[in-house]
């Protein structure tokens, strides 16, 4: 054993005289070389990697990392003597060195065992060398290493030691240390830490590093301080460790743990936070956390169950709708239930096609479709969560109170032994916009479901038309089971009658044994434990709820039988309703009598009213600059009338908007340039020269050459290249002028919302929609805002301008940022007004006053009129007091921030990518008119059957046209009393002349003609243009008049 | 008292307790027990109770039946929407389930009468048996012979059996025309104010004594009674106020027996709750709470008719408003009022006397669409192109099965409401009523 020792011993110093030997070599051919010294710089370093390589091949690191070092010293030492002949142009020297300096770095910390005397302190001292060498010709990569050096040991610091043995060091000391190690070092003890399983060390130095003010900024360390507790401590101390912790720091966190790989850390931390969140209650960044949560276990779980054990795991922590939402919203999207995979695949593709056939502007359509449904996507699931967030207060109201009702119904007390016989019922006004009731019903469904009792039926009116299908529906939908009503279908009867016994008959007795069974069923679990408390455990009795989603479109009939039922079973069953009320909640006592009524106990819920809603979604959606797609003024104007005019539903806008995105990306081949920044940037490197001539051909892109100077107009015109690399200046430029309208517009906004009789609307939209259509400023009604801003009181006008404030805070372009202190600094001087104006008092208030004084004395209206203009005159014309001069300023500063940055989106060079302007189409698809149409198709069959013998200028209508429209043609031409017989000879006459048949039988009537003529008037009768009268016979009467 | 009940066939005791269930009701359950007779014995074959809601006719029945054990089948008719759902209840209850199974698909009367005979020969009555049916009166909309047959289901089925019918409706609205077997009728009436007292000083609040809560009822019947005697609605009132009668208590202010005090105190309360009477417009819980709040005068609470306001889309409003003109406008006048250049009129031959007075009061007439439409389009001051939007929310309206060519409508809403809604788009629709010219 001894002897085999030595002998590698011998090895180890033969290879290190070797190496030694070689380096010696490559410098002195450096020195000899005839290249050029750059050349012969890359040369050296290549061939010293070569070397270096080889020779540390031969230990492995874990095994024998004595002779490595030894190895790191050698080489370290000769590349340094050898730096005085290396180019300093040449890139690789420092980049090898620093290589060399960090392997070695880290090989050091490697070391297992104290390194012995002689060995470490050769590696002091040519480090030292080395460090010194290097200095001269002005390189520190060896920083490093000559800090290592310095000390008897690696791990051997008496402040590192004291520090890791969690006995902290007075502050000085660990500053000075700190400073001295650097960040870099610290970083890798720390991971060298880790890796060796003391993380508790780890966190200690990661904490220390964290809290020095140097390293702001620096390393991470907070990062891993957080990563290392996640994966020590236990939950209690880790909540209070990052109590603290913004959740926006912390999502930078998880992303950069992700993009470095490490995501099992990043799915630790990301699960620590989203605890806390759902702890409190918050919902503050709540959606990012369960994104990113969810995401980050589907890439670490393979398998669904899990992923929904964790999920549910989770739910189990909430305390706020909001979160059980969320959740329930990331299971779905993970397509953990049924059959979503398999088919969506299918489904996409067959939609990509549809995009792609027919789409403008094929080459690049496949890079649309994805950029459409990428933001569809986006713009969906951020509708579903503000949606659920608006509903939130409400729901949770609800909630609470079928809670409370399942929870009463127990208790023991007088009063609600008192009212035991009555039925507890919500009454949810949500307001005339039927078709978004649904989303909040399937909300409310899936979140009773899942917090409150498994017995959820919802019931439509339109499928209960009598009571006995009322009650199959709620019987079917609370025991998933199929009911017969004794109808008289025969096909059924000749079942036989054992099947008779398995199906359920159709009667709420049926439903009380079920529940009965049910509950049993789950109380058998735990057995005694019913008999003992029966009021406290409230899971065993869950209440079985029913939900009424139109209430007034109900029978009342239905509804009174249906309620009268249910309260004979009421002390068995604990039945519960929630009426969904459209219009307003007085229809209940409409609809039930007193005898009905008085066997409900009903609540009342208002949810929030639907304009309001659409003001959220249209900040939200809309006013921001983080959707890259925009509407122009005129499609926001007829989206917002639709839904003003028409049918106040949010869901039906959202559609409406999905729409124009869709029309956008397909029709418009540009719009590969709409979507985020990055991907802009690098689409227009890749846009094809057809597209390029697209842009050429753009009007704001003509207006923005034309006032280019001639040589670069030529430039732009004709080379592709230049015209890329302007584009993304272009493009770069329209993503900041969205980035600054947004906030602009909103400061106006709150200046002008609240001025009398709302010169520039009420909402955000109107506002918008005015910028939209052209310069805001030249507008009448700007002015007039102007001049009523110019008349207010201090304190309005410092809360106003303080809100601006507010909403310009977080923005964080730098026109933005300046104009932010801007508006700061003009604050603070509103504010030092008091301090000043109480020194001096204000002399001009002497000479104003002296007027009004007249004006009272004087009773006669011309003299009133004419002091009240001279008091016009004489003050604009007086020295404006301190306070008028700062407000005049503060204005003139708005305005310009407005001049600068509200220009309509039509003076953008390029807007024409982002904006979608086809209000036309928009129009046509959402607010079809059936009736246009049909006279339209009636009058020129040509528009909608495109057959070329059609074709017809001026308006008339070709001989070979379907009879129905020559038909229509002839009616045209008569008064109100049409007479028949005449009617079908011209028809005849028409028709035969398009035959062109033997002149004997022209215009003569056979039967053919006969039937066809009658079909087509019967059909004209159907479609409303004509009618049968009694007045006259042969006749029928007109019924349109004019073109509609 | 409870020598009333006193029958032979029958435990003492068990006739004890039911005299103590049904207090103020011991002369009809005296006679209704004088009427069963023994157990074993046959009795009428059916017996019609009658009298008004919360008069206790279910009640005195059920704590007979129950109480002295007799085989029974209660079956309400509301619940009965076919008739198998009523044969299969009574069989079930009196045979078990294998009885009800043998029903076939949708049954008529021969089959349950089969079936029940067929279930009698191996189970024959040993005691009366009792059919009781709740809400008799819907036994009216149902087939024809099935009353007649069940007054006199004796015969039939030849059992021991007695259908009793319990109905808010006297007997005469009854009687089928073609004739049937009278039942005996039995009216129960209503009760006194002394009744009351004593039947809601029963439910008394186990942590105050029997004779405070009798005081409180005093108080209560006091500022009721004038206005409502429902026993069900009276007590829901009690329930409701009691527990601000005791806030003085619980403050420790008064003591039990200072009515006068606890008087003063509730009486305004009693006044509020005397204007919402029969409404039921919040639930006890919110009422709980609005007594809660009323010192710091919060609104935020209100009742169900409070809330009339209803948001509607722009061209949805003058819709309603069209439709509300179509109503309550004679049709030969619309020309007069929505056409620009009508002519001349004569005022008295337009304005009729009779017709004058009355469309408000007749309530609104049926209109066509097409009159609607045009109305709408004349009303509606900017000019609208007839789109689908339009259209469909008319077509929503058409559900009933009417006939499809030319469908009718009528304005359901209030004078009041269609004020309020014109008042929205300034529109004065006063001008354009017929009866307010």
């Amino acid at each position: 054993m001894a002897e085999g020792e030595t002998e590698k011993e011998y090895d180890t110093r033969k290879a290190i005289e070797e190496l030694r030997e070689r380096f010696q070599g490559l410098t002195t051919a450096l020195k000899e070389s005839s290249q050029s010294s750059l050349e012969a710089s890359l040369h050296f370093c290549q061939e010293f990697c070569q070397v270096l390589v080889e020779h540390a091949g031969r230990w492995k690191t874990d095994e024998d990392p004595l002779p490595l070092l030894e190895v790191y010293t050698v080489a370290i030492l000769s590349f340094a003597k050898a730096v005085s002949c290396l180019s300093s142009e040449c890139e690789n020297v420092p980049l090898l060195l620093e290589k060399l300096a960090l392997s070695c770095a880290e090989l050091l910390l490697l070391l297992p065992q104290h390194v012995p005397g002689a060995l470490w302190e050769e590696f002091q001292s040519s480090m030292k060398l080395a460090h010194s060498l290097l200095q001269e010709s002005g390189s520190t990569q060896l920083c490093l290493l000559s800090v290592l050096a310095q000390q008897d040991g690696v791990w051997s610091n008496t402040t590192l030691s004291s520090i890791l043995s969690n006995q902290i060091p007075q502050t000085e000391q660990v500053h000075a240390y700190l400073e001295l190690e650097g960040a870099t070092l610290l970083n890798m003890r720390i991971k060298h830490l880790i890796k060796m399983d003391s993380v508790d060390k780890a966190a200690v130095l990661a904490k220390i590093c964290s809290e020095y003010p140097g390293y702001e900024g620096k390393g991470n360390f907070k990062q891993t301080y957080l990563l290392c507790i996640c994966m020590t401590k236990s939950q209690e101390q880790l909540m209070e460790e990052i109590a603290s912790i913004d959740c926006k720091d912390a999502l930078e966190m998880i992303c950069n743990l992700e993009s470095d790989g490490d995501e099992k850390g990043a799915l630790c931390l990301c699960s620590a936070f989203l605890k806390r969140q759902l702890l409190q209650g918050d919902v503050y960044c709540a959606w990012e956390l369960t994104l990113f949560w969810s995401k980050l276990l589907m890439r670490l779980e393979s398998s669904a169950d899990a992923f929904l054990g964790h999920s549910k795991e989770m739910a189990l922590l909430c305390r706020s709708v909001c979160h059980i939402l969320f959740l329930i919203k990331v299971i779905q999207n993970e397509g953990c239930f049924v059959f979503k995979p398999s088919c969506k695949k299918k489904k996409t593709v067959s939609l990509e096609d549809h995009f792609s056939h027919g789409c403008e502007g094929a080459e690049n359509s496949e890079t649309r479709f994805k950029l459409c449904q990428d933001l569809w996507d986006k713009i969906k699931s951020d509708t579903e969560v503000l949606q659920d967030e608006l509903n939130r207060k409400i729901l949770d109201s609800l909630l609470d109170f079928t809670r409370k009702c399942s929870s009463t119904r127990q208790h023991i007390d007088w009063a609600s032994q008192m009212r035991a016989s009555e039925i507890p019922t919500a009454a949810l006004v949500l307001g005339v916009n039927v078709p978004d009731h649904d989303m909040t019903f399937q909300s409310l469904s899936d979140l009773l479901l899942h917090s409150v009792t498994p017995h959820v039926a919802s019931v439509q009116a339109k499928e209960c038309g009598a009571l006995k299908h009322l009650m199959k529906r709620v019987l079917e939908r609370l025991m998933d089971t199929v009911v017969t009503v004794d109808d008289e279908e025969e096909e059924e009867a000749e079942q036989t009658s054992t099947q008779l016994h398995k199906s359920v008959h159709c009667s709420l007795s049926t439903l009380c044994d079920w529940y009965n069974t049910k509950t049993k069923k789950s109380s058998t679990s735990t057995p005694g434990k019913k008999r003992c408390s029966p009021g406290g455990d409230d899971p065993q009795q869950p209440p079985v709820v029913i939900i009424f989603k139109d209430l007034e479109a109900f029978n009342p009939r239905v509804l009174q039988d249906f309620i009268l039922i249910c309260s004979r079973y009421i002390e068995r069953l604990p039945l519960m309703f929630i009426f969904g009320i459209a219009t307003s909640p007085s229809t209940i006592q409409h609809m039930l009598p007193h005898s009905v009524s008085s066997l409900l106990c009903i609540e009342l819920f208002q949810s929030l009213s639907c304009t309001q809603h659409l003001a959220t979604v249209i900040d939200k959606l809309i006013l921001t600059p983080q959707f890259p797609f925009k509407l122009n003024g005129k499609v926001m104007q007829v989206l917002i009338s639709i839904f003003l005019y028409h049918d106040f539903s949010v869901r039906n806008f959202i559609k409406g908007v999905q729409l124009a995105l869709l029309e956008h990306f397909h029709s418009q081949p540009l719009s590969v340039l709409c979507c985020r920044k990055k991907e802009a940037v690098l689409n227009v490197m890749q846009l094809s020269h057809r597209n390029l001539e697209r842009i050429r051909h753009l009007p704001s892109f003509k207006r923005y050459v034309e006032k280019q100077e001639p040589q670069e107009q030529v430039n732009l015109l004709t080379d592709d290249t230049r015209l890329k690399v302007v584009c993304q200046k272009l493009i770069k430029g329209l993503r900041k002028y969205h980035k600054n309208y947004y906030p602009v517009l909103r400061c106006l906004h709150t200046l002008t919302s609240s001025l009398p009789r709302y010169p520039l609307g009420k909402q955000v939209r109107e506002l918008h929609l005015i910028c939209l259509e052209k310069h805001v400023w030249e507008n009448e009604d700007y002015q007039t805002a102007m001049k009523l801003l110019k008349m207010l009181a201090k304190d309005e006008l410092i809360t106003l301008l303080q809100r601006c404030v507010e909403i310009l805070q977080p923005v964080k372009s730098k026109k933005m940022k300046a104009a932010l202190v801007q508006l700061k600094d003009l604050l603070t001087r509103f504010k030092q007004l008091d301090t000043v104006a109480a020194e001096t008092p204000p002399c001009a208030e002497d000479c104003i006053t002296s007027p009004v004084k007249d004006l009272q004395k004087k009773t006669d209206l011309f003299q009133l009129q004419k002091t009240l203009l001279e008091m016009n005159e004489s003050r604009r014309a007086k020295k404006l007091s301190p306070f008028e001069v700062l407000r005049n300023e503060a204005l003139e500063f708005i305005d310009s921030l407005v001049k600068s940055h509200l220009s309509p989106p039509e003076s953008q060079t390029l807007n024409e990518v982002c904006y979608y302007t086809s209000s036309a189409t928009v129009r046509r698809h959402l607010n079809a008119t059936p009736r246009t149409s049909i006279q339209a198709a009636l009058s020129s069959p040509y528009y909608y059957l495109q057959n070329e013998s059609l074709k017809t200028e001026d308006g008339s209508v070709s001989n070979a046209a379907p009879d129905i429209c020559i038909a229509y043609k002839l009616h045209l031409e008569c008064g109100r009393l049409i007479n028949l017989y005449d009617w079908l000879e011209a028809y005849a006459t028409v028709v035969s002349a398009a035959e062109g048949n033997n002149p004997d039988s022209f215009g003569k009537v056979d039967e053919v003609k006969h039937a066809r003529f009658i079909q087509a008037v019967s059909e004209l009768e159907f479609l409303g243009f004509i009618k049968s009268t009694k007045q006259k016979t042969d006749h029928v009467a007109r019924l349109t008049w004019g073109g509609c | 008292m409870t020598s009333l009940l006193r029958q032979p066939g029958y435990e003492e005791e068990r006739l004890q307790r039911v005299a103590e269930l049904l207090p103020c009701r011991e002369v009809q359950a005296g006679l209704l027990l004088s009427l069963m007779g023994k157990p074993q014995q046959y009795s009428y074959p059916s017996v019609f109770i009658y009298g008004h809601q919360a008069s206790g006719k279910s009640h005195v029945i059920h704590v007979l039946l129950k109480e002295l054990e007799l085989p029974h089948a209660t079956v309400s008719c509301v619940e009965c929407v076919s008739v198998a759902l009523l044969f299969e209840q009574v069989l079930l209850s009196f045979f078990g389930c294998d009885a009800a199974s043998l029903l076939p698909r949708s049954p008529s009367l021969s089959d349950f009468v089969r079936i029940y005979r067929q279930q009698r020969s191996q189970s024959p009555a040993k005691q009366t048996r009792y059919i009781v049916m709740e809400k008799a009166e819907l036994l009216r909309d149902t087939d024809a012979n099935l009353l007649p047959a069940l007054l006199r289901l004796q015969e039939l089925v030849e059992d021991n059996v007695t259908v009793i019918l319990l109905s808010e409706i006297v007997w005469d609205k009854f009687r089928p025309n073609t004739g049937c077997f009278e039942p005996l009728l039995l009216h129960f009436p209503d009760y006194s104010k002394g009744e009351l007292q004593q039947i809601l000083s029963q439910d008394r609040h186990p942590s105050y004594s029997a004779e405070f809560y009798a005081s409180y009822i005093n108080i209560l019947l006091g500022v009721f009674y004038s206005v409502c005697r429902d026993l069900r609605e009276l007590r829901h009132l009690a329930a409701l106020n009691f527990s601000k009668f005791c806030e003085p208590l619980a403050e420790g202010k008064v003591k039990e027996t200072d009515t006068h005090k606890l008087w003063r105190n509730i009486e305004p309360h009693l006044k509020k709750a005397m204007q919402t009477v029969y409404l039921r417009e919040v639930s006890s819980l919110q009422w709980e709470q609005m007594q809660q709040m009323e010192e710091k005068e919060s609104g935020a609470l209100r009742g169900l008719s409070a809330h009339t306001h209803v948001e509607l889309p722009y061209y949805s409003k003058f819709l309603l408003i069209a439709a509300y003109l179509a109503s309550y406008n004679p049709a030969r006048t619309d020309k007069r009022f929505f056409l620009k250049h009508h002519g001349k009129i004569r005022k008295t031959n337009f304005l009729k006397k009779n017709e004058k007075t009355s469309n408000h009061l007749l309530g609104p007439k049926p209109f066509p669409l097409d009159r609607l439409l045009a109305i709408f389009y004349s009303v509606v001051d900017s000019r609208v192109a007839p789109t689908a939007s339009i259209f469909s929310q008319l077509l929503t309206k058409v559900s009933h099965d009417d006939q499809l060519d030319a469908p009718k409508y009528k304005c359901a809403v209030s004078m009041d409401f269609i004020c309020a809604i014109s008042r929205t788009v300034s529109f004065d629709i006063v001008k354009y009523l017929y009866d307010f010219l």
